[in-house]
């Protein structure tokens, strides 16, 4: 056993401290600094802990509507209108289609309908209701995600006019750049990165990317075929 | 041996040890950046291995799957950020060892007791496969269409109480996955579920689609609508070899976290964290000195790398065996084999032996070359968890397309995965749970599948339960259901009391 190792564990009284604590190491009067972090005493639950947040009740609302709408469908979109009953197998109601959508739907509208009861109630106990603002910021930092969503969507449109290479080149190095890496280092970075996913996906393991590319057509025909192989 | 040999051989080609070694070294770096997990790369990577011959594509997601907890282990031993959830508890003894300058003999300590929990898993299966294999032939002959369906209902019970804090939300993302399912045109019956009139929903969702957007576009918004951490300069001081053989000293701790995370993987729905769990509290338990734990315990470390790495060869079983898979990773496994055309279930020891060999022993090649591999690579590697978050953010976005796209061509199918993006990024903020959603699809189908095919053969409710196998399981699921809800009924008393 290591030296360092075998003072270490020896050491067996701790004193509290700050952040860093100190403790006797035993062997000696020296108080030996340890850069430990503060004890984490190990429980089982830590992995399965689980708390409500802000927001939790307006997702849980709109969960419990959408399961409305689906119920209030239940009828049409579930092949419930043509059902065959009564029937003297069981296991030819089974084989009708809105069978598995009805155990479903069961089950699901009794547990949106719980989450939601219990979601109130986390929400009414914690004064969670009483911190609209806090809410609101919450709201605002789902609805912002959106932006990258948008520049995604159009990523996926853009491909059609100026080709996979281009366009990926445009939005790595957009986003690096929006992101506030705007140094000439992180700019290279991510436009190395861009066109090394090009050659990879593109060029060698020849994903398929949208065919027909604007761009591409404007080409003279020789290059026109070389992009649209490789990129 | 003629199928343990038959299986070897399928491996020994150029262009399938190379994959192996990409997936593996692949899978340490994914696993290395946190942010970034082992079912989202599978996930964007599968639509690009479709081009690539079947088995080499296999190896390689397989070496992802296998390798990553390996590289989840070093931001969680120097930076005290776990690389990938299981490496959680790596951190309570991983940390306190580098802040005691340890860093390198608890690298050298993760390695080697991922490596011993893996191989064990590993050897272990190999055994049961030579040992048992010749009688595993009937073993398709047990499984009809309700025993599988029961599996399925098994593994759906064990998903919701692996969720034991919240429970209802698992029950209801479970059902939402089921849910997307039912979704499209059902040809043989002529009805169209839940499509609203929309030609674009007839084909249905696809589940990697969803996939990628719940996993892989949720964590790109998450990362970038975050803010980046610094991580601290890391000092490295000793060898790396330092600690390799240190695992010896504790064969106790070694040995039982192996068996925890091997028996535990094989439970669907179980998995690293209750293996972990039970590591832990044993190695405590023996240790001479408990009071350490928590405060860089070797032991302590050892007992959470030992069981987490030897969870995902075991969790391949259930998988193989019965096709029901117990989280998204195995989920995503899954995926895998059934676009590779493999399908896995009890017909799989008569059809297939050699590829079952074939899978266990390239997870065996897969922890020999990672080992090697970090060894003389962990000085380098350290960097890449030094990437920004919401730089890294951006790739995954970009990525995600990719593996969107590829499998349809569809701009719709981007759409709904931005969908998907949007929710999970909401899921993550309010910390539900996202495996149940997958594991819905996956096991809402199974279930659907095998309750049409199995019905022709059902008079009454009860013939669904009078085969001895899909009896058993029922037995097994009244049995979870009386014992997990007698106990929750006790802890609420419990703590009433108090």
């Amino acid at each position: 056993m290591p030296d360092k190792f075998r003072s270490s564990i020896n050491c067996s009284s701790f004193t509290s401290g700050s952040n860093d604590q100190s403790f006797n190491s035993g062997t000696s009067d020296a108080i030996v600094k340890s850069l430990i972090t503060p004890d984490k005493k190990f429980s089982g639950t830590d992995f399965f802990k689980f708390k409500r947040q802000h927001g939790d009740l307006v997702v849980s609302l709109v969960f419990f509507l959408i399961v409305l709408v689906l119920l209030y469908f239940f009828n049409t979109e579930s092949g419930f209108e043509d059902r065959k009953l009564p029937q003297k197998r069981f296991g030819k109601i089974l084989k009708q289609g809105w069978v598995t959508p009805a155990i479903a739907m069961f089950f699901l509208t009794i547990a949106v309908s719980i989450n939601l009861w219990i979601s109130y109630k986390n929400a009414v106990n914690s004064k969670r209701l009483h911190l609209p603002k806090r809410l609101t910021k919450e709201l605002l930092h789902w609805f912002k995600a959106l932006e990258f969503v948008g520049y995604f969507m159009l990523y996926t449109f853009g491909i059609s006019f100026f080709g996979y290479l281009l366009s990926t080149i445009l939005l790595a190095v957009g986003l690096t750049y929006r992101l506030g890496y705007r140094s000439l280092k992180w700019i290279g970075i991510s436009f190395t990165t861009a066109v090394v996913i090009v050659l990879i996906f593109r060029t060698f393991l020849k994903i398929k990317t949208p065919i027909y590319v604007t761009l591409y057509e404007m080409l003279p025909p020789t290059a026109e075929a070389f992009m649209k192989t490789h990129f | 041996m003629e199928a343990l040999m038959t299986g070897l051989a399928a491996l020994w080609d150029i262009q399938v040890l190379v994959a192996l070694l990409i997936g593996s070294i692949g899978g340490v770096l994914i696993g290395a950046v946190p942010g970034i997990g082992p079912a989202i790369a599978i996930a964007i990577l599968l639509p690009a291995t479709l081009f690539l011959p079947q088995i080499v594509g296999l190896v390689l997601l397989l070496g992802v799957y296998g390798s990553s907890m390996y590289g989840g282990a070093i931001p969680a031993i120097l930076i005290n950020t776990p690389g990938t959830p299981v490496n959680a508890l790596t951190t309570y003894d991983g940390y306190s060892m580098t802040r005691n300058g340890e860093a390198n003999r608890a690298l050298s300590l993760a390695y080697s007791a991922s490596f011993f929990g893996g191989t064990f898993s590993i050897l272990i299966a190999i055994f049961c496969l030579i040992v048992l294999g010749p009688y595993l032939k009937d073993f398709g002959a047990l499984f009809g269409n309700r025993d599988i369906l029961m599996a399925a209902v098994f593994g759906s019970v064990l998903l919701v109480f692996a969720h034991r804090q919240n429970m209802i939300l698992a029950i209801l993302l479970y059902f939402v996955g089921f849910m997307i399912t039912l979704v499209g045109r059902q040809t043989t019956k002529k009805i169209d579920r839940f499509t609203f009139d929309q030609e674009w929903l007839y084909s249905g969702l696809n589940l990697i689609v969803v996939i990628i957007g719940i996993f892989a576009i949720s964590q790109a918004l998450y990362l970038l609508r975050g803010k980046d951490s610094a991580a601290p300069e890391i000092k490295m001081s000793g060898g790396l070899f330092q600690g390799l053989f240190e695992l010896k000293k504790f064969p106790g701790v070694a040995t039982a976290s192996a068996c925890y995370g091997t028996l535990m993987g094989i439970i669907p729905g179980v998995g690293e964290f209750v293996a972990q769990f039970f590591s832990y509290a044993t190695a405590r338990s023996i240790s001479k000195d408990p009071d350490r734990f928590g405060h860089g315990a070797p032991d302590g470390l050892i007992a959470s790398e030992t069981s987490n790495n030897a969870v995902p060869a075991a969790a391949m079983i259930p998988l193989l065996a019965l096709g029901v898979p117990g989280e998204a990773l195995t989920a995503m496994m899954l995926t895998v084999f059934y676009s590779k055309a493999i399908k896995p279930g009890p017909d799989i020891f008569e059809l297939n032996p050699d590829f079952l060999y074939s899978v266990f022993i390239a997870l065996l090649i897969i922890n020999i070359f990672v080992v090697i591999f970090l060894l003389f690579t962990t000085k380098y590697l350290t960097k890449v968890i030094y990437v920004p978050n919401r730089f890294l953010g951006a790739f995954i976005l970009i990525l995600a397309f990719i593996g969107v796209y590829s499998i349809r061509n569809s701009t719709i199918d981007c759409a709904v995965a931005c969908v998907f993006g949007f929710l999970g990024f909401i899921m993550r903020r309010l910390n539900w749970p996202l495996v149940p959603i997958v594991l819905g699809m996956v096991l809402g189908d199974i279930i659907v599948k095998k309750l049409t095919a199995g019905a022709s053969r059902v008079k009454t409710p009860w013939d669904l339960i009078d085969r001895p196998v899909s009896g058993g399981l029922f037995a097994l699921i009244c049995l979870i259901l009386i014992v997990g809800i007698g106990s929750i009924i006790w802890e609420r008393r419990k703590r009433a009391n108090r």
